[in-house]
């Protein structure tokens, strides 16, 4: 390609085609999606409430006061609470139930897309019949067989509650770690399988020392999106227990939605989501290193 | 035939077909109970939870389809849903067909490219509250307001997915249209859209489903009438408002996931690749 007006190596109608081409979506994307982030970052630094037109510069006062504020603390220990206990039980059920399903039986594709089922729903509605499911079919179920741990609504006690939200997320949350590891398992070469098997390996040792390092990658992505999904929870505490009893299943996105559109809050609660957004991209990032190492192997 | 189909199925031991039944049930018993309840009277439920219905009762769905925020919603939801993909799928690979090309020889597409990637990296959260005052400003907290809100937003993942399925097409395919004297527009109509499909569709479904399964969003930009709900609005507000209409709220579950469910029952092989493709999220 020639060079022209020293712009670019690109050609002359060739960059005017690309940048018309560009703009559409490049200027949709500044105005909607970079804007609001300077916007916010500039209502941070106020003491603004949402829709008072008195207000002043405080520089950077919610920050230092989120940090002491027992609400904020109370909803990252929830969240890091959650997101331990999430990608623990995702994890280990995705990765038993993912070499099962990778075997060859009959029905297998039928099975496969049961269990796929729940990633196609949404989550508010997931949420809403659990919690249906939670309020009558327990307790009658409790009833009906004489159990009486389960008479009680699992989500109106406080230390109960968290297990319900996270019960429901895992039913609907290990359908797509599942799949991604099925699909990791399909990259193990099957002679290595077959010599350790003549070598007198058990099952056990086949799936720790053969099957393991090729799922490492894998199970990096999926820790980290399970560990984002934790940290922002919404739908479902919104469904299922509004952030209840007590405050109890309070995460920090629920709060933020509270503090900024309930008790005009409006600054604070943005500094707060500041605080939130650089621990997910710092989450991200390492995301994108475990997505590029996956690609170069 | 039945012998060699045999020989190639693995032997299942009684744990691992136990832990597929277990595992089935539990999934399928949510379902179940939304479909049997919806059938039911609320007479009937109080003295028959579990069992299936005497009688199929089509009372709860009729009176949902009769009522007109339901209508609303579901119009909102294909609406939004559609415009928002039909928008997606020209501006998407418009916009990633010259970063993908031109970054590594112009400047320009290529600081572009890092904003654009950059966003990957901003959480939802974050633009929540300041997004709120922008809409209000322009009067945009509508239907084609949460349009364009979606469609801004997935532009990162789609350029980083269309880009990344870009670097699979040889550009020598280009360069001899060129040398036939094609224009830049000519050619990316003709030869490189058609060859994106496979990444289009991903793109089509995630953001599919991400839209029509949205319930912050909607809730923050259309909460004000119901003319304005989306599905998942619909089924929030219902249940805020007959919380003890059980055998109706299971309906309107039902009513809302059955659009999905057909969806999945016919295209899942895609949905399944879909979903599970290039799994990054913004």
């Amino acid at each position: 390609m020639k060079k022209n007006n020293g712009k670019s190596r690109l050609g002359r109608e060739k960059y005017i085609t690309y940048l018309l081409f560009a703009l559409p979506g490049f200027l949709l994307y500044l105005c909607f999606f970079v804007s609001p982030l300077f916007l916010g970052v500039y209502y941070s630094l106020l003491d603004w409430n949402g829709f008072s037109k008195n207000y002043n510069f405080i520089g950077l006062k919610n920050y230092v006061k989120a940090f002491s504020n027992n609400d904020f603390r109370r909803a990252i220990l929830f969240n890091i609470r959650y997101s331990i206990m999430l990608i623990i039980l995702v994890i280990a059920i995705s990765l038993f139930l993912s070499v099962i399903l990778n075997r060859n039986f009959r029905f297998r594709t039928f099975v496969r897309s049961v269990f796929f089922m729940p990633a196609v729903l949404s989550m508010l509605t997931v949420g809403l019949i659990f919690s249906e499911i939670y309020f009558r079919a327990l307790p009658a179920f409790g009833q009906l067989t004489g159990i009486p741990a389960l008479s009680a609504n699992i989500l109106s006690s406080k230390t109960t509650a968290i297990f319900g939200v996270l019960f429901v997320h895992v039913w609907q949350g290990v359908a797509i770690p599942t799949v991604l590891l099925m699909s990791a398992l399909q990259t193990v070469p099957s002679e290595i399988l077959e010599s350790s098997l003549i070598d007198g390996a058990n099952r056990w040792q086949q799936f720790w020392k053969i099957m393991m390092p090729f799922l490492v990658p894998t199970l990096g992505v999926i820790l980290v999106l399970l560990l984002r999904d934790g940290l922002t929870l919404f739908d479902y505490v919104y469904g299922l227990t509004e952030g209840g009893p007590g405050g109890a299943t309070r995460t920090i996105t629920l709060l933020i939605y509270q503090q900024g559109f309930e008790e005009w809050n409006f600054s604070f609660a943005i500094a707060e989501s500041l605080i939130l957004s650089v621990l997910l991209a710092s989450l991200s990032l390492v995301q994108i290193t475990f997505t590029q190492k996956k690609q170069i192997y | 035939m039945p012998v060699k189909e045999k020989a190639k199925l693995d032997k299942m031991g009684l744990p691992s077909i136990l832990v597929i039944v277990i595992g089935m049930i539990l999934i399928l018993l949510p379902l179940y109970l939304t479909i049997i309840t919806s059938l039911k009277t609320k007479k009937e439920l109080i003295r028959n939870f579990f069992l299936l219905p005497e009688s199929l009762y089509l009372g709860n769905f009729k009176e949902i389809v009769t009522d007109p925020d339901y209508f609303y919603a579901i119009t909102n939801s294909l609406m939004i849903t559609g415009v928002s993909l039909l928008v997606m799928m020209v501006i998407l690979p418009m916009l990633a067909y010259p970063l993908g090309r031109g970054m590594k020889k112009s400047r320009l597409f290529h600081v572009m490219y890092l904003i654009v990637i950059a966003g990957i990296f901003v959480p939802f959260q974050v633009r929540m509250l300041p997004l709120v005052k922008l809409m209000n400003a322009l009067h945009l907290t509508n239907r084609l307001g949460i349009i364009i809100l979606y469609i801004a937003t997935s532009v990162c993942e789609g350029t980083f997915l269309y880009v990344g399925y870009l670097g699979s097409i040889p550009e020598e395919l280009e360069d001899a249209a060129y040398i036939d004297g094609a224009s830049t527009a000519y050619l990316f109509r003709r030869i490189i859209y058609p060859l994106l499909k496979p990444i289009t569709a991903t793109v089509m479904i995630k953001n599919g489903l991400w839209i029509w399964n949205d319930f912050m969003l909607p809730l923050i930009m259309l909460n004000k009438s119901s003319k304005y709900h989306t599905i998942t609005l619909f089924q929030y507000s219902f249940k805020t408002a007959y919380t003890t209409d059980y055998t109706l709220a299971f309906a309107t579950f039902l009513m809302a996931m059955l659009p999905l469910l057909i969806l999945y029952v016919f295209c899942q092989k895609y949905i399944m690749s879909g979903l599970t493709n290039g799994a990054v999220k913004g």
